[in-house]
């Protein structure tokens, strides 16, 4: 998968109140190979949008006046590239409601470069249908086959059966992104499995004894509280 | 309060006057009178002196009006009749004014105690708050200085710059942001816990699903020295996600900060039909047996802490946690040495209200 800059370089728009976090994922994207263009409150970023229309938001749930919930759901008006919103840490009802709202995925203030330059590249790639018509793809030492229906460990090949090979499948195409347990129950079983979560914990579990090298730690597999589950490629 | 009990003398009042009517032709006029006092007796501890004094006046006109002859008037012929009438009138007064005193002091003496009780609790308030302030600015002025130490001497330009230095430089750095970063957490999960604003959202997890969310907050070199085994077959358990994602955080950071830097941690679960238990073990100098129930007091910092860091907090925090969600944590000494955290979970995850 690439890591570089994209060919295009891809528009970003910040929405965050704070000077210096404006001027962190300035920089930290700018000098990716980004095009940013940064506003400070609800209001300027909905007109930055319809000015731009941007390939990506970025958006602070936290915003005085207009709150980032509020901008997110008018976006969603007429905008369908991703969102991404920065929540803080122990505001897990935000960050679902964001999702609720239409944003695509969230991190978690105070994050690494690394950390919002993944779930920047995830998103953009999954925008531009890269991802989902991928036939091959890798996660750290695992090769998934999507066309063949295989997975690989190097040479070793992993029985899987039908629903854990699908589960791994949609995550895969959604690598490094959130992806709600309702998407995967909906995705694999149909609109009215939507609630039945229980059973979907179970096939995790067993995915995750085979597909993780210590599977009682998890690396790859990463539940997300609450909301779903992401795979993390390393 | 007072008008309510204007309107309780009279409804009562009038009530008994009505019971009463129906068995006028079995009493004599004159026994009225004893069947009235009660009803003053019971405004007056209910509601106090006025009201008090109100339901005595409405009875002695209640009683005169319905049960004195003649029948329906104010007027009183027999002067027998006066008499009781102005006995009742007084003894209803005062027993309406004496016991309604009395309440009221019952009143007052027992909001003394509360505020008494109040003033108790804000001191004790008062002294965690210097207590936590003292620990909080050590906390986060420790990382500020080493933090300001670091990228001002990055910054000075009497070296010519040297990549693989700030390499170095950059990394602690961002190991004292990261220190930063927990003090902070915890002060904040501490008051949300404190003010019962963290209720625990319950769902079915695997425990290595936290754990793993827990060894991902370590460094590169500390995870090297956990080690993890637990059974293949462990059932899930019902708890919050990131509340028990804390209570890792706490527990391998205790392990890893209080025994040496090279020295392994370990963690391991268990089941019996009706817990999980699991536990962390490390091989520093353990935990004294007259500590061990000490260290899950807030602030308390073990005797032989010295100066590792810490706020203390962390175990406070982790046992409020645990008792949220109906368990047990206490301190066992690991062998051949070291201190054992170990914490039981009820299987069917009953939580405390």
């Amino acid at each position: 998968m690439s890591t570089g800059a994209p060919e295009k370089p891809a528009l970003i728009l910040v929405i965050d109140d704070e000077a210096q976090i404006r001027r962190a994922l300035n920089s930290i994207l700018g000098t990716r190979g980004y095009r940013v263009v940064s506003a400070q409150d609800g209001p300027q970023g909905l007109d930055l949008a319809v000015e731009h229309s941007p390939d990506l938001v970025v958006l602070d749930m936290a915003l005085p006046g207009m709150s980032g919930l509020e901008v997110c759901r008018e976006l969603r008006n007429w905008y369908h590239a991703p969102i991404l919103v920065l929540s803080v840490r122990g505001a897990d009802a935000d960050k679902i409601a964001a999702l609720d709202a239409g944003a695509d995925d969230y991190v978690t203030k105070p994050f690494s470069a690394g950390e919002l330059l993944a779930r920047v590249r995830a998103l953009l790639r999954r925008a531009s249908g890269q991802a989902a018509a991928a036939p091959v793809i890798q996660v750290g030492d695992l090769e998934i086959n999507i066309a063949q229906r295989r997975v690989r460990r190097g040479e070793q090949e992993i029985e899987l059966t039908r629903t854990e090979f699908d589960i791994l499948a949609y995550l895969a195409q959604n690598a490094d992104t959130v992806v709600t347990s309702p998407m995967i129950l909906e995705h694999i079983w149909g609109e009215e499995y939507r609630e039945d979560t229980q059973t979907l914990r179970v096939h995790v579990s067993h995915l995750r004894r085979k597909i993780e090298p210590h599977p009682s730690v998890p690396r790859y597999l990463l539940t997300e509280p609450g909301v779903g589950y992401r795979l993390t490629i390393p | 309060m007072e008008r309510h009990g204007y309107a309780l003398a009279v409804a009562a009042v009038a009530v008994a006057t009505a019971l009463f009517y129906l068995g006028r032709p079995h009493f004599a006029k004159g026994q009225w009178g004893l069947l009235y006092l009660p009803i003053v007796l019971v405004i007056a501890a209910l509601s106090g002196v006025r009201p008090a004094l109100l339901a005595a006046l409405l009875c002695f006109l209640a009683w005169n009006y319905v049960f004195i002859p003649p029948y329906g008037t104010f007027i009183v012929h027999d002067p027998k009749d006066w008499l009781m009438l102005a006995v009742f009138l007084v003894v209803g007064l005062l027993m309406g004014w004496q016991t309604g005193r009395l309440r009221q002091r019952e009143a007052e003496a027992l909001a003394l105690q509360s505020v008494a009780v109040q003033a108790d609790a804000l001191r004790e308030a008062d002294r965690m708050k210097s207590t936590l302030v003292s620990a909080v600015s050590h906390e986060l002025r420790t990382p500020l200085a080493s933090l300001t130490a670091t990228i001002t001497s990055l910054l000075e330009d009497d070296l010519p710059w040297d990549e693989a230095r700030a390499r170095q430089e950059l990394a602690a750095i961002r190991e004292d942001l990261s220190r930063l970063g927990t003090s902070i957490g915890s002060l904040l999960d501490l008051s949300r816990l404190e003010a019962s604003e963290w209720r625990p959202r319950l769902e079915q997890y695997e425990l290595g699903e936290i754990l793993g969310t827990a060894l991902s907050h370590l460094t590169p070199g500390q995870r090297g020295r956990v080690s993890v085994s637990l059974p293949d077959d462990l059932p899930l358990v019902r708890l919050d996600f990131d509340q028990w994602v804390r209570v890792f955080d706490h527990l391998l950071g205790n392990a890893l900060l209080y025994s040496g830097p090279e020295s392994p941690v370990r963690v391991g679960a268990g089941f019996t039909p009706d817990e999980v238990r699991l536990w962390v073990e490390d091989e520093g100098p353990g935990i004294p047996p007259e500590e061990r129930d000490l260290v899950f007091g807030k602030f308390y910092r073990g005797k032989a802490a010295g100066l590792a860091a810490g706020t203390g907090i962390g175990l406070a925090i982790t046992s409020e946690i645990v008792r949220f969600h109906g368990g047990r944590i206490w301190v066992e000494e690991a062998s051949p040495r070291g201190a054992r955290l170990v914490i039981t979970l009820p299987r069917e995850g009953e939580t405390e209200a």
